[in-house]
């Protein structure tokens, strides 16, 4: 019999293994560069969910372009504007966070994590009171949709087939958020994880991933914001 | 010749791994900027009124802050190019998707002219020979 | 020899010298697994279970359909036991059966690994699959769905609870449940595709892979870019039946049409994914039965990606006759055509392999001989429903249940048997009967052509699909097919028993009891709890008999050549049980 006399499971370089590499890897860059594309993996799946979504908007808003643009205009430019910006402003620190934690700076990974947080609250915060106004002013989904008309905002006449622009822009943006809020869970436990000192030059895959995660809910923001906002 | 043999090397049958870059702080915070700068000029594009212009220019100055973060936040200029082949794969299927569904339903009630039909050209509707009507119903005939 | 070993980040303590399913015993152990091994048996578990729920509807169905008119049931229940055929066998069975069953039992192994890239996550999608089937199961006791499996709108998203008129029943909790699982489906994707690039043994490049694997990638394309447009769909569905949304609702607004493209876009690629692991299967056992290597390797790892790539452009082909634009019509027709090719590419690949290679019938073959012939039957059908007039008169009839039945049932469940004859000593160390294995699919292959060849008869003139009642022409031919039926169920309880038998009593397996020289047969027979030994590097391709040695090949394989005595190691008989 030809196969290989027993050997132990020693890692890769025959070093003892790091508690953190898993019993299945053999190196950590292996494990490291497995996580990143098993992440990447996930958004492709996602842009393919978001996306779906992005096909039945095209599809109304082909069939009618009038009622898009007159309902767009009940939504509030400077409230949406002010989102993107926390928004972009969070990618930027969830991607210094990473930075820092690459370098094994753990304090200032931990200020990256929390300001990438309080920025996705401040996100989600300006989203309830945007979907207050909606409410307020009868701008629901479907057969809800009736508008009052001393909440609307001047501009075009509301069509009165407007509810399936908000339907589209509830379930669009309420997906959106759903996914800004498990953001903020994970980033919650990735920073708990980095005050207990998890994390270290050679191993910080998590908040690696995590941060793609988040530029991925960035970058569907970054198209939402245009398509209900801007046109 | 057997198919396992003894472990020799370290060397694993897989790909290169990609190797963690790490990027200078200033190119995060350049990016930034640039993004916020596009969202700028989006958000101000959006007080003129240019037509068919507006969703192109929209899209395209949302494309721009795609590529950036795609590329910058989210390291692939620096990455291994799989992962940018599975964005473009996934996008590519999105673009087929939206592509023969508006081939659908952006042509509905086109009607072949071979077969006897008369075409409305402001419309897309087929006319109804014996009458000379527009034919009814139809997705987006009418607002 | 190796020490027992404790590896950190399990909760297993290994033993290499043990095998899987002795290491860790207990329910904890199994539940809390992350040996893909055990994952993948808890699925196959749970699959079994689904295909005798979704064959019992079968069984109901075909009876009804025995006489005219009311046979058993009232057509209200009809349209509720074939929508629930169609859900369960399809979303809790074929969808999962290969790729998450048999794929998570094997693949590693033929990848030389320990294990899958994610093992949690292999974990976690397993029980998002049981979390999704209770959903199922709660739908059925509260009456199941009568929208058939497709769930076409209105009238399964118009609620006369919230004011619509389209169906009462258990919608909403149904299209949960296919979500849910959904995303089981594409976190096995995600696992597959990262342990495939990531988690090979040294020396097992790209070109020694397994065809099986190279299937297996392929599907998980499939499962992780068309899931999430089902799983939008449904959810959409559910808000629009919740809440009236009017985005599927002509009534609202909505297009109908819109749906069937949402559907469709998800469902045409599924059926690949239903298919294209089973071909894999077939590869790999025409290659062990007929003792030589794949006829044009490349070629059919090839046709798996591109059938896999081609199945996102056709899915219009469902929708000819629901009111699409012409234009549309005549794209999608071509390019059905276009996805017809792959799957020829494979067909002619495996009959060239068949020729001039040492055939061995064994149970495995013939079931993948079976494949080769029934898919052929129901590829080149569904070619008839790709072309656009043919379509116009045979959408909805029975010649597309057939059709499909063909691909679906002749193709992956074939595949499938096969794929679990073959690996069946491997994961459980047991060997079964042979003569019942032969008989089984004796009765499943007659039983199977019996049911549904006259519904090619039946749909071509004119019976239609999901009817309850028919008019008296079609009588005797629902009776044939009613008939098979049974034929086909009493096959399928055969091979239960056969299996069920062999895990009491069979023999114990030999390392290689069929003689192949994939990378699976080198490891124990039950393998060890990660897999292999010692960490293998691999020195030849999985179809190299040219390259294996005797040993590798024949220890406890029965070669009809050799006389029982100059085997080595002394093994005796063949593999009748004692």
């Amino acid at each position: 019999m030809s196969t290989a006399t027993a050997t132990e499971h020693a890692s890769g370089d025959g070093r003892a293994r790091p508690k953190w590499l898993l019993h299945h890897f053999d190196t950590p860059a292996q494990q490291f560069g497995t996580a990143r594309l098993g992440m990447w993996l996930f958004l492709a799946q996602e842009v393919l969910f978001f996306g779906a979504l992005f096909v039945i908007y095209s599809v109304f808003r082909a069939s009618y372009p009038e009622m898009f643009k007159a309902a767009s205009q009940q939504l509030d430019k400077i409230m949406g504007t002010t989102n993107t910006v926390v928004l972009i402003f969070s990618s930027l620190t969830a991607a210094l966070a990473v930075n820092a934690a690459q370098k094994g700076k753990r304090h200032a990974t931990s200020l990256y994590l929390l300001v990438t947080i309080a920025c996705a609250c401040v996100f989600l915060a300006i989203k309830f009171f945007e979907y207050q106004h909606k409410f307020d002013a009868g701008l629901l989904p479907g057969p809800a949709f009736k508008p009052i008309d001393e909440h609307l905002v001047k501009g075009l006449d509301l069509k009165s087939n407007s509810g399936s622009f908000f339907a589209l822009y509830f379930m669009m943006t309420g997906l959106h958020a759903l996914h800004v809020v498990v953001g903020i869970v994970v980033f919650i436990w990735i920073l708990i994880r980095n005050l207990r000192g998890n994390f270290s030059k050679e191993y910080f895959t998590a908040v690696d991933i995590t941060a793609l995660y988040w530029h991925f809910v960035d970058l569907v923001w970054i198209f939402l914001f245009p398509l209900f906002y801007l046109i | 010749m057997s198919a396992i043999a003894e472990p020799k090397s370290e060397s694993s049958g897989n790909e290169p791994e990609a190797v963690a870059h790490v990027a200078s702080p200033l190119i995060y915070v350049a990016v930034f900027l640039g993004l916020l700068l596009l969202t700028a000029g989006t958000v101000a594009q959006s007080y003129v009124d240019l037509g068919k212009l507006n969703l192109l220019l929209v899209m395209g100055i949302a494309t721009l802050k795609a590529l950036l973060i795609l590329g910058f936040f989210m390291h692939l200029k620096w990455d291994t190019k799989f992962h940018a082949i599975v964005v473009v794969t996934a996008l590519f299927f999105l673009g087929v998707f939206y592509t023969y569904t508006h081939a659908d339903t952006g042509r509905r009630g086109e009607f072949d002219p071979d077969q006897g039909g008369v075409l409305d050209p402001d419309h897309a509707v087929r006319i109804l020979p014996k009458t000379g009507e527009p034919a009814p119903g139809g997705f987006g005939a009418s607002e | 020899m190796a020490a027992i070993t404790t590896a950190p980040g399990t909760y297993d303590e290994v033993d290499p010298n043990t095998s899987y399913l002795e290491n860790n015993k207990g329910l904890m152990g199994w539940l809390f697994t992350l040996d893909h091994k055990r994952i993948g048996v808890m699925y196959l578990i749970s699959v079994l279970m689904a295909f005798a729920l979704g064959g019992i509807f079968a069984l109901l169905l075909r009876a009804e359909l025995f006489t005219k008119g009311q046979t058993l049931i009232d057509a209200e229940t009809y349209n509720r036991a074939f929508s629930l055929h169609g859900v369960v066998m399809i979303f809790l069975f074929l969808i999962p059966a290969i790729p998450a069953a048999l794929g998570n039992i094997i693949l590693p192994i033929q990848l030389g690994a320990k294990d899958v890239a994610f093992p949690k996550l292999n974990l976690l999608s397993l029980y998002i699959y049981v979390f999704g089937a209770c959903f199922a199961v709660y739908s059925m006791i509260h009456g199941g769905v009568d929208t058939g499996w497709t769930f076409y709108t209105p009238y399964s998203s118009s609620d006369p609870a919230h004011g619509g008129v389209g169906t009462s029943s258990s919608v909403i909790p149904m299209t949960l449940s296919v979500l849910i699982m959904g995303f089981s489906s594409v976190l096995t994707g995600v696992n597959f595709i990262a342990t495939i690039h990531k988690m090979r043994a040294p020396g097992l490049t790209w070109r020694r892979l397994s065809l099986f694997a190279w299937s297996l990638y392929a599907t998980a394309i499939i499962q992780i870019l068309a899931t999430p447009v089902l799983a939008i769909t449904f959810l959409l569905l559910t808000m629009e039946r919740f809440l009236g949304l009017g985005i599927f609702d002509p009534r609202l607004g909505g297009d109908p049409v819109l749906y069937q493209h949402f559907f469709w876009f998800y469902s045409h690629p599924a059926v690949y994914i239903m298919i294209v692991p089973g071909m894999g299967i077939v590869s790999d056992l025409i290659a062990t039965f007929s003792r030589r290597e794949p006829f044009g390797y490349m070629a059919i790892a090839m046709s798996s990606i591109a059938l896999a790539l081609l199945g996102f452009l056709v899915w219009g082909h469902h929708l000819f006759v629901a009111g699409m634009s012409e234009y549309a019509t005549m794209v999608f027709s071509a390019l059905t055509f276009l996805v017809a090719i792959p799957s020829g590419v494979k067909v002619f690949n495996w009959i060239a392999t068949l020729y001039k290679g040492s055939i061995s019938l064994q149970s495995p073959m013939l079931w993948a001989l079976s494949f080769i012939f029934l898919f052929t039957i129901g590829g080149l059908t569904g070619l008839f429903l790709g072309m656009l007039a043919v379509d116009v008169h045979l959408h909805d009839t029975y010649f597309v249940v057939a059709h499909f039945h063909y691909v679906m049932v002749g193709g992956t469940v074939m595949g499938f048997l096969g794929g679990l004859h073959y690996w069946w000593p491997k994961f459980t160390g047991k060997l079964y009967n042979e003569s019942w294995a032969i008989a089984g699919w004796l009765f499943v292959f007659l039983g199977f052509n019996v049911t549904f060849l006259v519904q090619f008869v039946l749909g071509s003139r004119g019976m239609p699909r999901r009817s309850y009642d028919y008019l008296p022409q079609y009588e005797f031919l629902h009776q044939i097919s009613t008939v098979g039926s049974w034929i086909l169920g009493f096959g399928f309880l055969l091979l239960g028993a056969m299996f069920v038998r062999s895990l009491l009593n069979g023999r114990p397996a030999p390392r290689n009891p069929w003689g192949s020289a994939a990378l699976e047969w080198m490891t124990p027979t039950p393998p060890p709890p990660y897999n292999f030994v010692s960490d293998p590097v691999i020195t030849r391709g999985q179809y190299d008999y040219h390259l294996a040695t005797d040993d590798e090949l024949y220890e406890g394989f029965d070669d009809p050549l050799l006389s029982h005595k100059s085997r080595k190691g002394g093994v005796d008989e063949g593999k009748e049980d004692a």
